[in-house]
């Protein structure tokens, strides 16, 4: 659930972020990347995160990872909160939550052999025993569908998709719970595409993963989400389980990037985009969303629109959706 | 679960396409072999001490075929000297650059890692060294201290590190930002880790290529202070020998001559291998 | 063809590098007013076969062969002058990244002035109220102002308005737009698409559009050409291609498109896969799909199929298909 208050005969979330907030300076200003974001992962779900550039999904990504700090805000693993934990508290956290990246091309380290790359994690987190690292490897390398030779080859022997399994297999190396995947497909050719999305299918069936899928792609998100959260200049705007999203979206901003996707169907008519300026000035005070939404009253300008419940699951932050 | 196809990229020996492609980088390899193994063979070709006088001197080539190269004005045989000089020229070559390789390596990672305050300080001192002329932070060095080897190679490496910081510098600081670097640290790696095993090896091919040029230029800095008597005076070396025959330059040429082509040999083989090296380390070529 | 007169006709153009073909004789015809799509994924050649048609090829790129028949001419054949005055012309360029095709360093109203004097009679002064009038065309709002501005002042979108200004600017009859909304945003990509299908409706130009998205084919393509590994697949007319295609290839492209109208999703369905990778391709003396075709028979290993037509336009390459 996404209330603020999770009911009480809901299991406990895999993870928790409250009033999230990641900040850059930006010439002298600062600059909100993500600007009070709160949702949760629940164990075994799916959670996309869909957003176009600059709404704060990539940093979001990285601020769970603690590659980024976090200015303001929880992150609660298991309900311990991590936000502020320095990396040494971190280290033996880490291994519950990994991230896959967006470019096959520069994630993997083009100097180390396959097996080096995802045996040195198994060494960094305590694994002593020499054959029990190569055991490891060899059994992830073969889950996500290479073959044992690959680990003495280097990364750029690979073509992309494979780079992307090689990526996979070291983000489950450590047998992480939750997987945050950046992007994991949008580099990746359709046909490969399709590949890749299986797999992250069945590695989540067979090791019981949660995900964390940010994407711009709402077609995949909508086909490999369960549950989907919309953001906008760094905060929520929506959020619902997928079937919802799609048949009842709420915020106008939700409805705007709905009608935009192509749909590979020259049967579906299409009603031309409205004009919108494009995006100005940070939002302040009020709605980000204001300079492009064609229900802005006054009110948008002064007050933040808090997110409201609108039904089973499905949270708006519109103060007339 | 579908397998997908491996298409592995061909195996073939980079260094002999390298080769292949790149005739000088053959032709200067082979020339510092040849002095390699000069220097190397130097004590079996030319027993005994280079210093002492074994002939007649300003003996010129060819005219007595025991010293094929001549003698000096003391007698000493020149092309011992060449032989015994080219290990020198090698050895303090070879150290200095790697002292320099060194020292700079740890300043620009450090820097190039960290960034803010650190890199800040190391910056600075970085250009304090780099704005100071090489040769005469040498010379004062090795007027400070003792004009030995030793101070002679620390001196050639403490005013050769500024370049190597810089390039090692800007290495890390772009690397740091790689999404495999980013993974390191979300899988936990340690700094020390992340600087040593991740971004250093691949920061270091075109720091490498400068290697060689550094070796050319440590070569030339000891040949200058040798030529200014402010060598190692135990030591034969090109640049003394090049000195020693500067009064004779009108009457036996070869003296000056003969030293300084070997100088210059060596330096452009170096230079010949650095370029081909960056071929052999970064294989960019268009393939379709 | 379809009933406007062909503006196009690529017949068997090969292009490649150094020795190595890249585009082995492929051919297709582009209507005038039409908008067709070619689509293919990374290393099909598609972008060099757009960039051939104009003989603007990269360093160590050349054509081989074939013919490109512009209104009647082979600019194959043509003179570099010739070829010259076309571009910007009467065929223009749109491409995928306009931070790195408009010039950082002057404004963009003088990069598009410099479109118009190149090509047309005009003064400076006509050509400045051009491109005022071409600004507004495009959608960009103050045009005086802003045509003085540089193209980091605008933000993506815009600065490909900006280049679609550039592109139409002196009436072209052809416009090759390469992936020209990959690198925007889905809003922005729409509003884009539908800018380039309203200017061509109003100033009759066809449109070559080149994508990987089947969905932006569907939404804005009258026909599309499919290419696979330097060859085309199928071509034909959007509205029967999308229903059903029927090229292997074009199937699995389809299946494995995870956009389509209904509502699929992980637990009720699979995503089609094809299995292996374009690489495979390479060494295949017959189809270049063969090596991942769940359909192939004896004669797809020993020769490329050639393009046989299967329905009213339409066409497809590949054997076993023609015989159903």
């Amino acid at each position: 659930m996404n209330d603020p208050a999770p009911s009480v005969d809901t299991p406990a979330p895999l993870i928790s972020i409250r009033d999230l907030r990641t900040t850059y300076a930006v010439g002298g200003r600062a600059f909100h990347a993500v600007d009070g974001v709160s949702f949760d992962v629940a164990r075994g779900e799916t959670v996309g995160l869909v957003g176009e550039s600059g709404c704060g999904k990539s940093t979001l990504g990285k601020t769970l990872m603690r590659l980024l700090r976090p200015s303001a805000g929880n992150i609660l693993l298991d309900g311990r909160d991590i936000a502020g934990l320095d990396q040494s508290a971190l280290l033996p956290l880490r291994r519950r939550f990994q991230m896959v990246f967006q470019d096959p091309f520069a994630s993997l380290n083009p100097r180390k052999t396959i097996g080096a790359l995802l045996e040195t994690p198994l060494k960094v987190h305590g694994v002593r025993s020499a054959a029990e690292r190569r055991a490891r490897v060899l059994e992830i390398v073969e889950r996500v569908g290479l073959p044992a030779s690959a680990l003495q080859r280097y990364p750029h022997e690979f073509s992309g998709g494979q780079r992307q399994r090689i990526g996979i297999a070291r983000a489950l190396v450590l047998r992480p719970e939750l997987i945050i995947c950046d992007e994991p497909v949008s580099a990746l050719d359709l046909s490969i595409q399709a590949q890749i999305l299986n797999l992250l299918v069945d590695l989540k069936r067979d090791l019981g993963l949660s995900y964390l899928f940010i994407s711009h792609d709402l077609s995949v998100v909508r086909y490999f989400a369960d549950r989907v959260i919309v953001m906008y200049r760094g905060r929520v705007v929506e959020s619902a389980d997928h079937a919802t999203l799609w048949r009842d979206p709420r915020h106008p901003y939700t409805r705007l990037l709905l009608a935009a996707v192509p749909v590979a169907d020259p049967g579906r008519p299409r009603e031309p985009m409205p004009p919108c300026p494009e995006a100005g000035e940070p939002s302040g005070q009020g709605c980000s969303f204001r300079a492009r939404c064609p229900m802005a009253q006054p009110r948008c300008d002064q007050e933040a629109p808090a997110r409201r419940t609108v039904g089973p699951g499905h949270t708006v932050a519109c103060h007339f959706a | 679960m579908t397998t997908s196809v491996l298409d592995a990229a061909p195996r073939g020996s980079r260094l002999l396409r390298a080769f292949a492609r790149n005739p000088s980088f053959l032709f200067g390899c082979a020339i510092l072999l040849a002095v390699v193994v000069v220097a190397l063979l130097a004590p079996w070709l030319f027993p005994g001490d280079p210093q002492d006088m074994v002939a007649p001197p300003t003996l010129w080539p060819g005219e007595d075929m025991a010293y094929p190269l001549g003698t000096d004005s003391l007698g000493r045989d020149v092309a011992a000297g060449l032989a015994y000089g080219a290990r020198v020229s090698l050895a303090v070559g070879v150290i200095a650059a790697a002292l320099g390789l060194l020292i700079g390596a740890v300043v620009g990672a450090i820097g190039g890692y960290f960034g803010g305050k650190v890199d800040l300080v190391l910056a600075r001192l970085t250009e304090l060294f780099q704005t100071i002329p090489t040769f005469i932070l040498v010379i004062v060095i090795v007027a400070i201290g003792q004009p030995t080897a030793t101070v002679i190679v620390t001196a050639i490496g403490i005013a050769s590190w500024p370049t190597v910081a810089r390039l090692v510098r800007a290495q890390f600081r772009s690397l740091r930002e790689a999404d495999f670097v980013m993974a390191a640290r979300s899988l936990g790696y340690s700094h020390w880790r992340i600087i040593v095993h991740e971004i250093l090896p691949n920061a270091l091919p075109p720091v490498v290529v400068t290697t060689s040029v550094m070796v050319a230029n440590a070569i030339l800095t000891e040949a200058g202070l040798s030529f200014l008597s402010m060598g190692d005076p135990n030591l034969v070396s090109w640049g003394s020998m090049i000195g020693d025959g500067g009064p004779l330059l009108r009457t036996a040429w070869f003296l000056t001559a003969l030293p300084g082509a070997a100088i210059a040999l060596t330096v452009l083989s170096l230079n010949l291998v650095g370029d081909g090296l960056n071929d052999v380390l970064n294989p960019r070529s268009m393939q379709q | 063809m379809s009933p406007n007169p062909v503006l196009l006709q690529v017949r068997d153009l090969v292009v490649g590098f150094g020795k190595t073909e890249v585009v082995h004789g492929i051919g297709f015809d582009v209507a005038a007013g039409e908008t067709m799509a070619l689509v293919g994924e990374s290393g099909c050649g598609k972008s060099l076969t757009a960039f051939a048609l104009m003989r603007l090829l990269p360093h160590g790129a050349r054509i081989f062969g074939g013919q490109v028949l512009f209104q009647g001419r082979d600019l194959v054949a043509a003179r570099e002058k010739i070829l010259r005055d076309i571009r910007g012309n009467e065929i223009s360029l749109i491409l995928q990244e306009p931070m790195t095709s408009l010039n950082p360093v002057l404004p963009i109203g003088l990069q598009i002035a410099e479109v118009l004097l190149r090509h047309k009679s005009m003064s400076r002064r006509q050509a400045d109220r051009r491109v005022l009038e071409l600004l507004s065309l495009v959608g960009i709002p103050e045009p005086q102002r802003r045509a003085r501005e540089f193209p980091h002042n605008f933000s993506g979108g815009m600065r490909q308005r900006v280049m679609i200004a550039m592109a139409v600017a002196c009436g072209p009859r052809l416009v090759i737009a390469d992936e020209p909304t990959t690198a925007l945003d889905v809003t922005i990509q729409a509003q884009v698409l539908d800018l380039l299908d309203r200017l061509r409706k109003d100033l009759s130009m066809a449109v070559l559009l080149i994508t990987h998205d089947l969905g932006v084919v569907a939404q804005w393509a009258d026909r599309v050409t499919v290419m696979y590994a330097g060859r085309v697949a199928e071509e034909g007319p959007v509205g029967p291609f999308f229903r059903q295609p029927r090229h292997p290839y074009a199937r699995g492209l389809l299946g494995a498109s995870v956009g389509d109208s209904g509502s699929a999703h992980y637990t009720t369905q699979r995503l089609v896969e094809i299995p292996g990778s374009v690489a495979s391709a390479a060494a295949e003396r017959g189809c270049p799909f063969a090596p991942r075709c769940p359909e192939t028979i004896a004669a797809c290993r020993v020769q490329p199929p050639r393009l046989e037509p299967v329905g009213e336009m339409h066409r497809v390459a590949c054997p076993v298909e023609v015989a159903k």
